[in-house]
């Protein structure tokens, strides 16, 4: 039993939510100022970078129960566009950002295609394809990509002169840039809230759940696929400019199907149909990738050799297995049944739900048939 | 009274097998309609026909003035035509209040762009959920509205469907085996419910139905259908010794 209880709508139900919402912005923002290493900063902003490609993955695998495994690609586009766009033309690095949306939209809603006739396996199979295809795209047009030399952009993004972090410290243009990353990354959070809010966000749960009974209720099963394979795909785009606004370069191996498989790993970790559960996902993502692989090279037994990526892979495998098994819903599953423990929210009545009181069709305040 | 539905020469193939041979019926507003037959008659076949599930190989569906063959599953939920189905097809991931939300979904108008936005879906997600609750309310089981649906007794789960159906407050109602599985007290209750729907509520239904007492009871029409065909029609008191009925459900006399 939760040792307090709480009505949902209350005063003490909105105090507590703005009360942990200022706390986590507070410790957000606070969080670079008191980090003293450049390496680190960039971990954290690496993490805010990746929970926004596991948020996309989740609004399409966890709310709309489709499977991809072709979201590095997307992640690739949305990077590449960016460099591509800052290094030969010049743009902004944040003005290239609503065009990887535009461009994921569009890749992503093709890729979506097949998963009208297909799912589950064959669906996996498909969208590996598109990770397999990724890199070898980019190595066929060198041109344009820089090929298997990868692509630098000669400035760093910077911050205007107005900003209180001082640029000229070593800890000064990694701060900047992960304050531009998060307020992206926060915008992004706040419109996957509102999509699985929304009348839409319920569509994907009931085609997730029996697409036979969505139909029948009147949900468009084929737009709303569509819908969550491109919106997930721009999530993933945004994810990719941000990783590249983090470290102005992009090469075929920073966006390959290894990268899909583990942000898969990381959703599932994280918890799947959770907004929050981007975060733990990310954070296990990059603790996986960097702290993990940089264990495994410094072994012994290794002899030295770079061999931390197959640890890292079978230290995956077996998480994603445990997970499945002991916490199907994710970390943040784990952390709310804790939350559960201390305070219970108890749902109640939508507010004047009794002026809806049911009049079948006589009395409706709208007519009942709709002209298409 | 006009009909409200109209079959005509319905052919259901699936593969070989002809499931549906040319039935025709239709469904007068304002009035309850039955759908009975023995097992393999095609009831849930012409069923899923009309819901735009199952695609006919012949024949002329039409709804009020529309042709409903020309249309897709989703568009029936909008024109005000909702279904029920026989071994429940409610969402387990989503709580009773949310499966009955769905239901909705034609009714509303925030759209694909709109939902990125915060406010539209809000302002439209409050009155939804209100109806949603009023709903649950109606069939007494607002103390379930925040369970999940996954254990929830049968009978509750039947309310729960219903309520999704009614929500959207459709001109036709469509209900496969309404009360299949349901205990005596409910299935009276389940009646008297259906009676005031067409009575006070202006509705249309349509049901397929094993449970003669309940038909017989509640039907102003009843259509029966053997092995894909039309078998006889009527209102219950002209059905009820009809030889062919009988013959249909018990054999010929040898």
């Amino acid at each position: 039993m939760a040792a307090f209880t709480i009505s949902e709508g209350s005063g003490a139900h909105r105090r507590l939510r703005w009360g942990a919402g200022l706390l986590g912005a507070a410790f957000l923002i606070v969080l670079p100022l008191v980090i003293p290493s450049v390496a680190q900063i960039e971990t954290i902003t690496q993490i805010v970078c990746y929970s926004v490609a596991i948020l996309g993955l989740g609004l399409l695998v966890g709310h709309c129960g489709q499977i991809s495994i072709g979201h590095s690609a997307f992640v690739g586009l949305g990077g590449y566009t960016t460099i591509i766009l800052v290094a030969d033309h010049n743009w902004p690095y944040l003005a290239t950002i609503p065009v990887s949306v535009l461009v994921c939209l569009v890749a992503g809603a093709l890729v979506g295609i097949p998963a009208l006739r297909i799912r589950g396996l064959y669906l996996a199979t498909v969208t590996i394809a598109v990770a397999a295809l990724f890199p070898v795209l980019v190595n066929k047009f060198p041109s344009f990509t820089g090929g298997p030399n990868g692509k630098f952009a000669n400035e760093e993004m910077t911050a205007p002169d107005w900003f209180f972090v001082n640029p000229y410290t070593p800890t000064g243009p990694p701060t900047d840039h992960y304050y531009a990353i998060l307020v992206v990354a926060a915008l992004m959070f706040l419109i996957a809230h509102n999509i699985v809010r929304s009348r839409v966000g319920r569509a994907m749960h009931a085609v997730r759940d029996a697409p036979l009974s969505a139909a029948a209720s009147g949900i468009p099963v084929a737009k709303v696929k569509i819908f969550a394979f491109a919106v997930s795909a721009a999530f993933a785009g945004v994810a990719g400019s941000l990783l590249v606004i983090q470290l102005p370069a992009v090469s075929d191996t920073r966006f390959d199907l290894y990268l899909s498989i583990f942000l898969l790993v990381a959703l599932i970790a994280g918890g799947s149909a959770s907004i929050a559960g981007a975060i733990p996902g990310a954070i296990v993502f990059v603790v996986l990738r960097t702290y993990i692989a940089d264990w495994a090279e410094g072994l012994d037994l290794l002899g030295g050799r770079p061999d931390g990526g197959q640890i890292v892979g079978i230290l995956s495998g077996a998480l994603l297995i445990a997970f499945v098994f002991l916490l199907p819903g994710g970390v943040i599953d784990g952390l709310k049944a804790l939350r559960r423990r201390i305070v219970e929210i108890v749902p109640r009545p939508p507010r004047d739900w009794e002026r809806y009181r049911f009049a079948g069709r006589s009395r409706t305040d709208q007519p009942a048939v709709r002209e298409s | 009274m006009s009909d409200l539905l109209r079959i005509e020469g319905l052919v259901v193939q699936f593969g070989g097998v002809t499931a549906l041979d040319g039935v025709s019926f239709s469904v007068r507003e304002g009035q309850i309609c039955a759908l009975i037959g023995p097992n393999g008659a095609g009831k849930t076949t012409a069923f899923n026909a009309i819901s735009r599930l199952v695609r006919p190989a012949d024949g002329q569906i039409r709804f009020a003035e529309h042709d409903l063959l020309g249309l897709e599953a989703a568009d029936l939920s909008g024109l005000g035509i909702a279904r029920t189905f026989q071994n429940l097809a409610l969402w387990p991931g989503m709580t009773v209040l949310e499966n009955v939300m769905v239901g909705r979904y034609a009714r509303g108008r925030v759209g694909f762009a709109a939902s990125l936005l915060g406010r539209p879906a809000r302002v439209e997600d409050r009155e939804v959920r209100a109806r949603a609750y009023a709903m649950l309310d109606y069939f007494g089981i607002a103390d379930v509205a925040h369970r999940d649906c996954e254990g929830l007794p049968f009978g509750t789960l039947k309310r729960v469907e219903l309520a999704r159906a009614l929500v959207a407050q459709p001109r036709l109602l469509l209900l496969d085996e309404p009360a299949g599985g349901l205990a005596h007290g409910d299935v009276r209750e389940l009646g008297e419910t259906l009676m005031k729907l067409r009575d006070d509520h202006d509705m249309t239904l349509l049901l397929v139905e094993h449970h003669m007492q309940f038909v017989m009871g509640i039907s102003d029409y009843v259509v029966a259908l053997d092995l894909g065909r039309n078998l006889v029609a009527g209102n219950p008191a002209e059905l009820r010794d009809s030889p062919e009925l009988v013959e249909a459900y018990l054999g010929a006399p040898v």
